[in-house]
């Protein structure tokens, strides 16, 4: 569904992304994510048609934007961080002004602006002015100019950047429904928590460069392939635990403290079974023994440099 | 939708938002009540002079000679003759408040059309990018035409408006006014033309800023509508026809302003043409320039803008050298008393039309980075340097040049010495300003703040200093003072006794050369840096 193939876009002598390569498959929520002058804005306004690429190709549902750009906004919807609106308009204005700058057929707007309403729950200022609105619901009035024309992929640019939490809830329902409908979604964030549980697919981008690119699994596989696993328990020295876990050679760095510990654990799930039974057939009395889930910030973490250009 | 302008989405938004009903009844209200001071205005001198001569029993100082019958007889005769004027003041009275009236509305409409179209249309692109609305539009399906047919239209919505209301009654005046319905239906297409066609001129402008240059946009309109209405003062000049961008010169001759009205009409290649048709013609040619440029800029970011490629600015120097030749007048003879001093006089043109049109050509860094190639072939390519261009429109506009010695060879003469001189003064003025433009395009590519505001700046600095070093060794000798400012200045080309093999003028051209020459490597220079840092970083 997206497609960028030695996509590069030169500053003067600033390279602000530099050769990228990327596929993002159709009904992906692709997470970009990396520290502020990373360039994922570049990227995102490259991809939108807003910024001419220096070199290199981007094709969104089979369309060469640099090559066919009015045709690619057909499939585009673009949210920056930034929410700018015509205060002079009423919101069903808006709407039916960006539905009809997108080109759909006149008979399905009415519908489609109040469906598209409906879905950002600003049905009851419908026939406000946008001046009037609240902050947060200018937002949201961005995000339903940005689907109005239903595109097949969506970028957004720091999304939730402003929104409160009961906001930035009902962006990610909205976002993974429009996901279940078949919408590629690229998000960028810096506010990593922001994409947790929430991203099918990763990007970690630095200095201009895909640093690792994959399915969440995929990519975490890749970079940790142990599993750290934490366990609690009564009644048993530290020690004794040890011993019972260095019998197994999948085991590393151990880290044990009076009643609580972890391990990294590089076998499989068969063989993680077979150290929980040692632990019970030894009477250690465990109160939890559970794997320690990898988080996107973990992820970051480890890959990043922390480079800024 | 491109011609259904009411269709498009960019016009409704802007008639939706602020052409509410609220506003639309205050607008009439004002627009009635203007219209009725107006009338009240013109009513009430013309009255106040009825009520005069209604007091005055003779319409002047009347001192009769003769024997008293005589006497009495001639008084009776001037009474009677002063009725018959009164009557007649009456009878015209309502005619002649209608004419002025709708003369003095005419020219409200005039201003507010012309003035808000400008105004508004020059802060239409840049106010969007201030806001941060612009990068929504252009992602849109919206193309640039669309973009450009709804904004020239909806930003000046109110302007159209208020002349719409008024327009019903300011032709009921005309029609009492009896003033011909042909009359009439001129000064409104040419009032519309002429908003239009300054509505593209303030487009363009808004494109070229960005928010935090808006001010100084602001500041480029009014020079722009000082300058629109300016032009009227080229009526009294040998390129009489290019008073017709103005339309004012056609509106004051409408209206009978003394001046004016016993014009004569302006010539094309030396043939009379009306002054509505000229104006049409300008409107419509200027204002495809601006469409071009337009079309070419309006989806792109402004990094991304390049007003004119090489090809299209070597076409427009010889749209408006052609513009000036066509609307020459060589029967006015306050100006031009041989072929030198027009040739002198189109090349000071020539060197402001390639300074320029160097500017439309300057290339963003990230163009500039992308295509230009080191090669012979790089020279004529759409994003490389602007000096292939302004070389090529040099030889263009030389070639009309001697088109149009030959072309007025009746009134000046022709012969190949002036052709020959004429070469030399071209060089002189094409070398100056590609080192001027080149030096505007480094510093493009430096990390000025507005490089091209300061660019040109320090190149006004630059003829500054050169001046006064002119005027400090002007006190020794004359001679030293004019060699220094012919190696500084491209002052050479405008000197009626020009010597091209004159040594200083010489070492100017190739002092300026050479220039050019640093310039182009410092450039290239700078173009290659990122090249190097990304093999670096390979």
């Amino acid at each position: 569904m997206i497609r960028l193939s030695a996509l590069r876009k030169q500053f003067g002598s600033l390279i602000a992304v530099n050769d990228l390569n990327l596929t993002i498959p159709k009904g992906e929520i692709y997470g970009l994510i990396g520290p502020n002058g990373a360039g994922k804005t570049t990227t995102i306004r490259m991809m939108a048609g807003l910024l001419a690429p220096t070199k290199g190709e981007i094709e969104i549902a089979g369309v060469d934007v640099r090559a066919e750009p009015e045709r690619a906004q057909r499939h585009i919807g673009y949210l920056s961080d930034f929410f700018a609106v015509y205060d002079d308009l009423k919101v069903w204005e808006y709407l039916d002004y960006f539905a009809h700058a997108y080109k759909m057929p006149e008979a399905e707007i009415p519908a489609r602006i109040k469906e598209v309403i409906a879905e950002v729950t600003l049905e009851v200022k419908t026939d406000s002015i946008i001046a009037g609105l609240s902050r947060g619901m200018k937002q949201r009035l961005g995000i339903a100019r940005a689907i109005i024309h239903k595109p097949e992929v969506l970028l957004l640019d720091e999304p939730a950047s402003g929104l409160d939490p009961k906001a930035r809830f009902e962006l990610r329902v909205l976002l993974q429904k429009m996901r279940d409908q078949g919408t590629t979604i690229l998000i960028s964030s810096h506010i990593l928590t922001e994409l947790e549980g929430f991203c099918t697919s990763i990007g970690i981008m630095e200095k201009g460069q895909l640093l690792r690119s994959g399915r969440i699994e995929d990519v975490t596989a890749a970079e940790s392939p142990a599993r750290t696993i934490e366990l609690r328990w009564v009644s048993a020295s530290p020690d004794q635990v040890s011993s019972i876990l260095s019998q197994f050679a999948e085991i590393s760095l151990i880290d044990l403290a009076a009643n609580e510990g972890s391990f990294s654990f590089a076998g499989s799930d068969e063989r993680l079974s077979e150290v929980l039974a040692a632990m019970v057939s030894a009477q250690v009395r465990l109160i939890s023994f559970n794997e320690r889930k990898t988080t996107v910030e973990d992820l970051y973490m480890k890959v990043s440099h922390h480079e800024v250009m | 939708m491109l011609w259904q302008f009411w269709r498009n989405p960019e016009f409704m938004r802007h008639c939706r938002s602020e052409l509410r009903k609220g506003r639309i009844t205050a607008l009439v209200i004002i627009v009635l009540i203007v219209c009725t001071l107006t009338v009240l205005v013109s009513w009430v001198p013309q009255k106040a002079r009825l009520e005069a001569m209604r007091r005055t029993p003779f319409g002047y100082l009347y001192s009769p000679s003769g024997s008293g019958d005589q006497i009495g007889a001639a008084i009776a005769a001037e009474k009677i003759a002063q009725q018959e004027r009164i009557r007649q003041f009456e009878t015209e009275l309502p005619i002649n408040t209608a004419h002025s009236s709708a003369r003095a509305l005419l020219f409200m409409q005039f201003g507010v059309l012309t003035f808000w179209s400008l105004l508004s249309c020059a802060q239409g692109i840049s106010r969007e990018r201030e806001r941060g609305t612009w990068d929504f539009q252009r992602t849109t399906r919206l193309t640039s035409s669309e973009l450009l047919v709804g904004k020239l239209l909806g930003e000046p919505i109110v302007a159209y408006f208020i002349v719409l209301c008024s327009m019903p009654i300011s032709i009921a005046l005309a029609l009492e006014g009896r003033v011909r319905l042909s009359g009439i239906i001129s000064a409104y297409f040419l009032m519309f033309m002429a908003a239009l066609f300054i509505g593209l001129a303030g487009l363009w402008l808004s494109s070229l800023f960005e928010s935090r240059s808006r001010g100084i946009g602001l500041i480029g309109a009014f020079a722009m509508y000082a300058g629109f209405l300016g032009v009227t003062g080229l009526a009294d000049s040998p390129f009489r026809g290019l008073a017709a961008l103005s339309p004012l010169t056609l509106l004051f001759r409408m209206t009978g302003q003394d001046q004016y009205s016993l014009m004569p009409n302006p010539t094309l290649f030396g043939g009379d043409v009306p002054w509505l048709l000229m104006s049409v013609l300008l409107y419509v040619t200027f204002g495809a320039w601006f469409v071009l440029m337009l079309m070419r800029t309006l989806k792109k970011g402004l990094q991304d803008v390049k007003l004119l490629s090489d090809w299209q600015a070597v076409g427009c120097c010889a749209f408006l050298n052609f513009v000036l030749y066509a609307t020459f007048n060589p029967a006015h003879d306050i100006d031009f008393q041989s072929a030198t001093d027009f040739v002198m006089f189109m090349a000071a043109v020539n060197l402001i039309i390639f300074f320029l049109l160097g500017l439309t050509m300057l290339s963003t860094p990230e163009r500039l980075q992308t295509e230009a190639r080191p090669s012979v072939r790089s020279l004529l390519l759409a994003d490389g340097l602007p000096w292939p261009g302004l070389l090529l429109s040099g030889v263009v506009s030389y070639l009309l040049l001697i088109w149009g010695l030959y072309a007025w060879k009746a009134p000046f003469g022709f012969d190949w010495h002036t052709v020959a001189v004429s070469g030399g003064r071209f060089l002189i003025v094409l070398v100056f300003a590609v080192s001027d433009v080149l030096f505007i395009q480094w510093c493009k590519l430096t990390r000025l703040r507005a490089p091209l505001l300061k660019g040109i700046l320090l190149l006004c600095l630059y003829y500054a200093a050169a001046g006064i070093v002119y005027a400090v060794l002007n006190v020794g000798s004359e001679s030293a003072a004019i060699d220094t400012a012919n190696v500084l200045t491209p002052v050479a080309a405008f000197e009626p006794d020009y010597h091209l093999l004159l040594m200083s003028t010489l070492f100017g051209v190739v002092l300026q050369l050479i220039t050019i020459a640093f310039l182009i490597s410092a450039i290239r220079a700078r173009v290659q840096q990122p090249k190097l840092a990304i093999a670096a970083a390979a």
